[in-house]
């Protein structure tokens, strides 16, 4: 089954972080000239830090959601911000803190993963 | 099969990929006869192709996507044969394709069981194909084509890296998380010897009358 993180959490704040982690085997030998070589097809997956500013309403829904993915270890489909189509995620950490009354800051850790 | 040199001498090869097929025995794994057509078969690469996830196909072969891990290949001419290991993962995701249930690799190994008590896949033959990205099949692609090699049709090239043919001798790890198996070559199995049968002049009356 596939899910898509709620639409109605707003974006994410910017300033987020992107991490690309590829997976190449370089050797490279005497006067510099190297090979490279990858192993599989899907070798470059991302890891995002993301903070979401949120209403205590907005912050009940994605950490329903959240909790949910966690129950059934499901992926789920999210579209960064600066990104035209979806990636498929999952939420490693999500803590939250509670700077002012019914204002959530949440911090989620997003790990690409490939699968169907 | 050929290597495919001219790929593998370019600065930037395309990526290998790594597929294992398991090869069990009727008989041993196998009720004999095989009445119920057990498939004897089972093809496993730890990731998925690039055309919406789905599972990688390698000349017109699908292969399950299946956390699988083997490690220690290596070839050398003196000391001991290398026996490497293919740890899978415990926690499921593995069909078993008569009831298409997902199973994890302990109920497998019970099934394996039910014909040989403690076989543990003993016996069975484990193959190492390392074709490139750019042999395979475009099915594995969303635009219908190859990205690494545009000549490639939809059976893929039968080009690879040597393949690599081992027998499962033990298991030497099970728990919740993983199954792992050493590996060894078919030469250096318990109570087998090479030559497996001595060559006598009583046997083969030809032997020895002529240089």
């Amino acid at each position: 089954m596939t899910f898509t993180f709620p639409s109605s959490v707003p974006n994410p704040s910017y300033n987020l972080n992107i991490r690309s982690n590829p997976s190449v085997n370089v050797v490279s030998f005497g006067d510099g000239f190297e090979q490279r070589l990858t192993e599989g097809l899907n070798q470059n997956p991302i890891t995002v830090n993301l903070v979401f500013e949120l209403s205590q309403a907005q912050a009940t829904t994605a950490i329903d959601f959240l909790n949910a993915r966690v129950v059934d270890s499901s992926s789920f489909d999210f579209q960064l911000p600066n990104e035209s189509s979806t990636r498929k995620f999952v939420c490693d950490s999500f803590p939250r803190t509670i700077p002012f009354l019914n204002r959530i800051k949440l911090t989620c850790v997003f790990r690409e993963v490939f699968e169907a | 099969m050929a290597i495919p040199f001219s790929e593998l001498n370019k600065i930037n090869p395309s990526s290998i990929i790594e597929l294992f097929v398991l090869q069990l025995t009727i008989g041993v794994h196998v009720p004999s006869p095989n009445s119920q057509n057990f498939p004897t078969v089972y093809r496993f690469h730890a990731g998925a192709n690039l055309n919406n996830f789905g599972e990688i196909k390698y000349l017109q072969n699908s292969y399950q996507r299946v956390a699988v891990q083997a490690e220690g290949f290596e070839r050398k001419s003196s000391g001991t044969i290398p026996r490497p290991t293919i740890t899978f993962s415990n926690l499921g995701g593995l069909t078993y394709p008569p009831s298409g249930q997902v199973d994890t690799m302990s109920d497998f190994l019970q099934i394996i069981n039910f014909t040989t008590p403690n076989n543990d896949l003993l016996g069975a033959t484990i193959t190492r194909l390392m074709p490139l990205a750019s042999s395979l099949d475009t099915t594995n692609f969303t635009s219908g084509v190859n990205p690494f090699n545009s000549s490639v049709g939809s059976s893929g090239l039968a080009d690879r890296l040597r393949d690599e043919i081992y027998v499962i001798d033990r298991k030497a790890i099970e728990n919740r998380q993983i199954v792992q198996f050493e590996l060894t070559s078919a030469n250096d199995l318990e109570n087998k010897r090479i030559p497996q049968r001595t060559v006598t002049k009583k046997l083969f009356p030809a032997v020895g009358t002529f240089i």
